[in-house]
């Protein structure tokens, strides 16, 4: 009996130690000597609340001035020719160290995602897209970067571009940020005034363009290969992949599609020495991170913070709770309206980052946190989720199209309640047949919240159902 | 904020009043106008000042991919006619040496490109979920029922257009409304 474990439950060592002895010189061999750009292993055990002079948005509220003279103040573009000049190779480095991942929602590795752009060219230019199309409910992180911080954004720009060798940068914004367009659009034009971009970017004699382009109000739009079409001026629908943008992307050249907050805190990275951004947060889940607080809670908020924070914690520290007391909580939607809802017993004890949420059975998404409390209607506000991503839907793969359609109809009547118990099943499947069917993660990201909601709120439902049936038996006599 | 707002929602109406008599025949006769029928009827072209953000703006974009600056270009239509019309749709088009066609389903694909008439002053009210616990539904009907307008509806004299959207993106705010461009937020529905 004794040899049934399952491996998940043994340490690391005790795994090395089942294997042949070859095999084990050759692992511990190759753990003794990490390969360049391995983050530092973290010591720490308590994350949070993160000390004033580590933040990196040190204008997120638009208490001190955002243009050129004010952005210097706070050291922005301080010493920007000196990490440009210390070539690609090295900014991608620190980025690895650093352990960054991508901060729009999936979570890839930033630094291997940039080195994918450093395969030898062939002629064509390279560019690099910001993705500033935050159209996700719940999410206004990027909005204050770009309205107050424009210019960590155009410095990140400068500096991811130099590690890929990307000749120019578009920013592609969503076309409902009109002001936060404008103040992106007069940064770039201090910045070129200024000589920080354009022709011989702050004297490092590499020429670097970055230019804006307003979106015109599509959530799918975000996607990266979907910004990269209605980039071209076509209609914003995902295309397939491969190939993948880092070969094919915008006008036909290699492209890297990344997140604004992503790019905006490069320069703090290579300013401060990766090992300082991966000694926040658990291993794996490095930096800090723009938190957005929406719903019940008494001060919603976005606020910058350590990885790993305890949600009860951000919640409580920075948002003076959930109204009416953290007894008064019903559940919290962790990572914009993409993720699954998770009940308060999860809440309690649930961990802000990668790891730690998908062991909760959700997602860190893009860290927008949507708290409910105990007066919400649940149902309705997942249906009003699903409403939402029956209009996005680009209709280009049936399962989403018509499924999420469906999905739309059934969620409309158990709002009222006017349903058979058996059809939360159906629900179920219908969510389970769109998952992983589709070009994009659109499709996913409107069957995870349904499916949170059956997972942890069947009763309620189930209770409704009841309550509808009564009535009308109670009209009809 | 929401003193501002109040305001302004009673003082245009009575303005529009005092200026309608004079504008209602040629107003009647633009709101019925429909995208199909008016691409003869009414020419476009871009001002002076647009003409010349248009030439900068197509520097932005390599020179064999000039149609990625489709969007732009129809945004700047739009803000120079109030709406979009087809006819500004095929000088957009012309100017990007594309397929009229090409242009046209492009703009009906994005929901921020008006094909039909709007009001001057568009009104729209977040009612995704952060907004809607926030109270959202309840500011949809204040608004609905000060404007007399059902969403989606615009007002006969073409002054107001309320518009339910999902997401302006600005969920840390409460319930937020857009007025003319302008976010107006933290509002509440009293």
């Amino acid at each position: 009996m004794a040899a049934i474990v399952r491996y998940n439950l043994l340490t690391k060592p005790q795994l090395v130690a089942t294997l042949p002895g070859s095999l084990q010189l050759q692992r511990l061999q190759s753990t003794q000597a990490p390969p360049a750009g391995t983050p530092p292993p973290q010591t720490k055990t308590k994350f949070g609340p993160l000390a004033d002079e580590d933040r990196i948005f040190t204008n997120l509220y638009g208490r001190h001035d955002w243009r050129l003279k004010g952005a210097l103040k706070r050291g922005d573009w301080y010493k920007t020719k000196e990490i440009v000049l210390k070539g690609p190779n090295w900014i991608i480095n620190e980025i690895k160290t650093s352990g960054l991942r991508g901060r729009g929602g999936a979570g890839f590795p930033s630094g291997m995602k940039w080195s994918f752009m450093q395969k030898p060219g062939d002629g064509r230019p390279k560019y690099l897209v910001v993705n500033a199309d935050e159209g996700e409910p719940g999410t206004c992180k990027d909005r204050d970067i770009m309205r107050h911080d424009p210019h960590k954004l155009v410095e990140g720009c400068l500096i991811a571009g130099a590690a890929m060798g990307a000749q120019a940068a578009y920013i592609y914004i969503r076309g409902e940020f009109y002001n936060e367009a404008s103040n992106m659009q007069l940064a770039i034009a201090e910045a070129y005034q200024a000589g920080l971009i354009g022709k011989n970017a702050c004297g490092t004699g590499y020429d670097f363009d970055v230019f804006m382009h307003r979106g015109a109000g599509a959530y799918i739009c975000g996607e990266e290969t979907a910004l990269i079409e209605s980039l071209e001026g076509k209609q914003g629908k995902p295309r397939l992949k491969p190939p993948f943008p880092a070969d094919v992307g915008v006008f036909g050249c290699p492209t890297t599609v990344t997140n604004v907050e992503t790019v905006a805190v490069a320069p703090a990275i290579c300013r401060r020495g990766g090992t300082w951004f991966a000694s926040f947060g658990r291993t794996r889940n490095s930096g800090t991170k723009l938190f957005n607080i929406s719903g019940h809670v008494n001060n919603p908020c976005t606020v910058e913070e350590e990885m790993s924070i305890p949600l009860k914690e951000l919640i409580e520290r920075h948002c003076g709770g959930v109204t009416g007391g953290w007894d008064n909580l019903l559940g919290v939607i962790p990572g914009g309206s993409s993720t699954p809802i998770i009940p308060k017993n999860v809440c309690d004890d649930v961990i802000m980052d990668f790891d730690g949420l998908i062991a909760a059975q959700t997602s860190l998404g893009t860290a927008a946190i949507i708290v409910m409390d105990k007066s919400t209607d649940v149902i309705k506000a997942i249906a009003r989720l699903i409403s939402f991503y029956k209009h996005e839907s680009c209709g280009q793969c049936t399962p989403c199209r018509e499924g999420i359609g469906w999905m739309n109809k059934i969620m409309t009547r158990f709002v009222k309640g006017d349903a058979q118990p058996a059809e939360i099943d159906m629900l179920w499947e219908i969510s389970k047949q769109i998952e992983g069917h589709t070009i994009c993660a659109l499709g996913d990201g409107a069957a995870w919240p349904v499916q949170g909601l059956i997972r942890h709120f069947r009763p309620e439902i189930e209770k409704r159902m009841q309550q509808h049936a009564q009535q009308t038996k109670r009209a009809s006599n | 904020m929401f003193g501002l707002l109040k305001v302004g929602l009673l003082a245009l109406p009575r303005l529009c009043i005092l200026g309608s008599s004079l504008h209602i025949t040629s107003m009647r006769r633009r709101s019925k106008l429909d995208a199909c029928n008016m691409y003869d009827k009414m020419k476009f072209e871009f001002t002076k000042e647009n003409k010349a953000r248009v030439e900068s703006l197509l520097t932005w974009y390599p020179e064999a991919e000039r149609q990625g600056a489709l969007l732009p270009l129809l945004d700047i239509a739009q803000r120079q006619h109030g709406w979009l019309p087809i006819s500004a749709v095929v000088a957009v088009a012309e100017v990007l040496k594309i397929d009229p066609m090409q242009a046209y389903e492009t703009a009906k694909y994005y929901t921020m490109f008006h094909m039909k008439p709007r009001g001057m002053y568009v009104v729209s009210v977040c009612t995704s979920t952060p907004c809607f616990l926030r109270g959202s539904d309840d500011l949809l009907k204040a608004c609905s029922k000060m404007l007399r307008l059902e969403p989606g509806e615009t007002s006969k004299d073409m002054q107001f257009s309320l518009k339910v959207d999902c997401c302006l993106g600005a969920c840390c705010e409460r319930a937020r409304s857009y007025h003319q461009r302008r976010p107006v937020r933290g509002i509440s529905p009293r």
